[in-house]
């Protein structure tokens, strides 16, 4: 997360990607010939209405889902190319998720939430909690790493969904309508730590509906209907 | 190693956050352990205490029963008492009168069967075993009088209507008075009691001083009958029991034929008893291990349900770097620590129960039966775990985490 002189090499290369979602014999289109560079150090908001097909392009960027055509190109890596366990490892350390809903798993401790990302990295067990300690303190959650998620508040599970995104350092900072589930005060404190954080360096990536909170980003790109327009 | 260890700190976690549950799905794995482990103890033990007792009657000894035991293994299957199978009974006072007289083998030749009865001693009465034996029991049995004595071989060879009772019945009926040469009565005829038989306790549960010893000679009047249930026999020291059995086996087949009776030693009663004790413990343990598949299958239900609850989990754990064999090794393990668990409560419970037999018979937990159950559970865990697992594994990201 040092503060590097952005390079102009892309992380990310979309070319020509498009989605097709399969129902019994209709077939529909939900992203239609998208070209997008991500580079590093960029902020980006994805805009767009509901059922545009913003979060799939997100999901596809973020490797969870898998272009039905054209070409992704990871790190030089295509995509398409990479075994379950290859497009795992990505998700794992070259790329950070931030959920509207937060999806932290339940029952588990703040500091566990954290860690998790680090536990399929692979890492022992003393320098994780260490690593996610030091993460969650950074946000001002020193004092509730061992809350469970229904002992924290929105804006603080938030946070805790953050810093298991930030744990492993990853090249990307994908976030999907992260201020969604929060009122405004605490979506505008969210907001400022996504451009804190690209002001350290960090390419975020951000998802949303909203024209304010998208106006936060350096770039914007707005889609409609599958298409960027 | 180590991530496994993680995984099943894991499983634990997650099966502790659901206590209720988890016990009620590891109770089939509980039930069908301990009882499989309990059935096998018991059979195992009875094997041993009959085995003990026959051996007890040492190994020059012979029993003659009736009916060919090759074609009908019920008869031989009734523990000490020979001769209470269920052919037709062909024995007749001449045979016992040819096996004394003819044989040169033979040291010893007692007669025995058993009948139901009631006895009755100043205005009270009793209904009790009367068992019909030689004059030789207390050395065959090794239980001898406390007060009195046995019959003699005069008193048998006559006929005489004389008695000698078990502790139990003489404690019933005669209290504190001694009851040596008093007159009781034994199925409508009056008897003398001569001796009273030193205690001997239960065996099975059943009482074995409630009986009561009259000569087999006087048993085929009283009870009305013309048929011996079977012959006790022990062979002269100086001969083989080959060559004991061949000589029984050649005088009872002057009169009779081949498929009347069956002559046993000791080694062959065992081995038969033994084989019956076997099959009917792996049948019974058989049975019990069905409950065992139930138990499995209450596991791969949980684990379903438990996939399907945590869908949105297994999506963000992908989402943050599992790959799918991680997830599938998550559920692997929590269905094998539900089992395995199972199935060491189960042990230790069976354990117990086996434990508690002692008192009856000497129940024992063999190794290979605890071995045989720890990795039953363990296979029940890996077999009904891999559905609910395999299905967590392939459920598609995006779509397990936009699940509600």
């Amino acid at each position: 997360m040092s503060a590097k002189k952005p390079s102009k090499m892309p992380i990310l290369e979309l070319q020509n990607v498009s989605k097709v979602y399969q129902l019994d014999s209709q077939t529909l289109p939900v992203l239609k010939n998208i070209n997008l560079k991500v580079e590093k150090g960029d902020f980006i908001a994805i805009m767009g209405p509901s059922g545009s097909g913003k979060s799939t392009l997100m999901h596809i960027i973020g490797c969870l889902d898998t272009a039905s055509s054209g070409k992704v190109i990871f790190e030089k890596r295509n995509v398409s190319q990479l075994s379950e366990e290859e497009l795992a490892q990505i998700r794992n350390q070259k790329v950070g998720f931030v959920f509207q809903t937060f999806n932290l798993i339940p029952r588990t401790t703040a500091l566990a939430n954290v860690e998790l990302p680090l536990v399929y990295k692979g890492l022992e067990t003393a320098e994780r909690k260490k690593q996610a300690q030091e993460v969650l303190e950074k946000f001002g959650l020193g004092s509730r790493i061992c809350h469970f998620p229904n002992q924290l508040s929105g804006g603080e599970q938030q946070r805790v969904a953050i810093s298991r995104a930030l744990v492993t350092h990853p090249l990307i900072i994908l976030a999907d309508e992260p201020t969604g589930n929060l009122d405004s005060k605490t979506g505008a404190e969210i907001i400022k730590i996504f451009q804190d954080l690209n002001k350290a360096g960090n390419t975020v990536i951000l998802v949303t509906h909203d024209k304010d909170i998208a106006e936060h980003a350096k770039k914007i790109i707005k889609i409609y209907d599958g298409e960027i327009v | 190693m180590e991530k496994l260890f993680e995984t099943f700190k894991l499983a634990i976690i997650t099966l502790r956050a659901n206590k209720l549950r988890s016990l009620l799905t590891m109770l089939g794995i509980i039930i069908g352990v301990s009882s499989v482990i309990l059935l096998i103890s018991i059979g195992s033990g009875l094997k041993v205490y009959i085995t003990g007792q026959l051996q007890g009657l040492g190994s020059n000894s012979l029993y003659v029963i009736p009916g060919n035991l090759e074609l009908q293994t019920g008869g031989g299957s009734s523990g000490g008492t020979p001769g209470a199978g269920t052919a037709i009974l062909k024995f007749t006072l001449n045979h016992y009168r040819e096996l004394t007289q003819k044989a040169t083998t033979l040291e010893a030749v007692m007669g025995y069967s058993e009948n139901n009865g009631t006895i009755s001693y100043g205005g009270k009465s009793k209904t009790m075993q009367a068992a019909g034996v030689g004059y030789q029991y207390p050395e065959v049995r090794n239980q001898y009088p406390i007060q009195g004595t046995f019959f003699n071989l005069s008193q048998q060879e006559a006929g005489k209507k004389v008695i000698v009772l078990g502790k139990t019945v003489a404690d019933d009926l005669f209290g504190s008075e001694n009851p040596i040469g008093k007159r009781v009565t034994l199925s409508d005829n009056k008897f003398t009691v001569v001796g009273v038989l030193e205690k001997k306790g239960a065996l099975g549960g059943v009482d074995m001083d409630n009986q009561v010893f009259i000569p087999f000679t006087t048993a085929l009047t009283t009870f009305d009958v013309d048929k011996i249930q079977s012959f006790w026999i022990q062979a002269k020291d100086d001969v083989s029991i080959e060559q004991a059995k061949e000589e029984v086996e050649k005088i009872l087949l002057r009169t009779l034929k081949k498929d009347d009776f069956s002559v046993l030693d000791t080694g062959s009663l065992i081995s038969v008893i033994t084989q019956v004790l076997g099959v009917l413990t792996i049948a019974l343990a058989g049975i019990a291990a069905i409950s065992l598949i139930v138990g499995g299958i209450g596991i791969m239900n949980i684990m379903l349900v438990s996939v399907t609850e945590r869908t949105k989990e297994i999506g963000l754990r992908k989402a943050v770097g599992a790959t799918p064999k991680i997830i599938m090794l998550q559920f692997l393990v929590e269905s094998m620590v539900l089992s395995v668990a199972g199935g060491s409560i189960g042990i230790l419970l069976g354990a117990a129960g086996s434990l508690a037999m002692r008192s009856f018979i000497p129940a024992t937990v063999s190794l290979w039966s605890v071995l045989l159950a720890f990795s039953v559970s363990v296979i029940i865990g890996v077999v009904f775990g891999v559905l609910p697992a395999g299905r967590a594994a392939k459920l598609n990201p995006i779509q397990a985490l936009r699940y509600e």
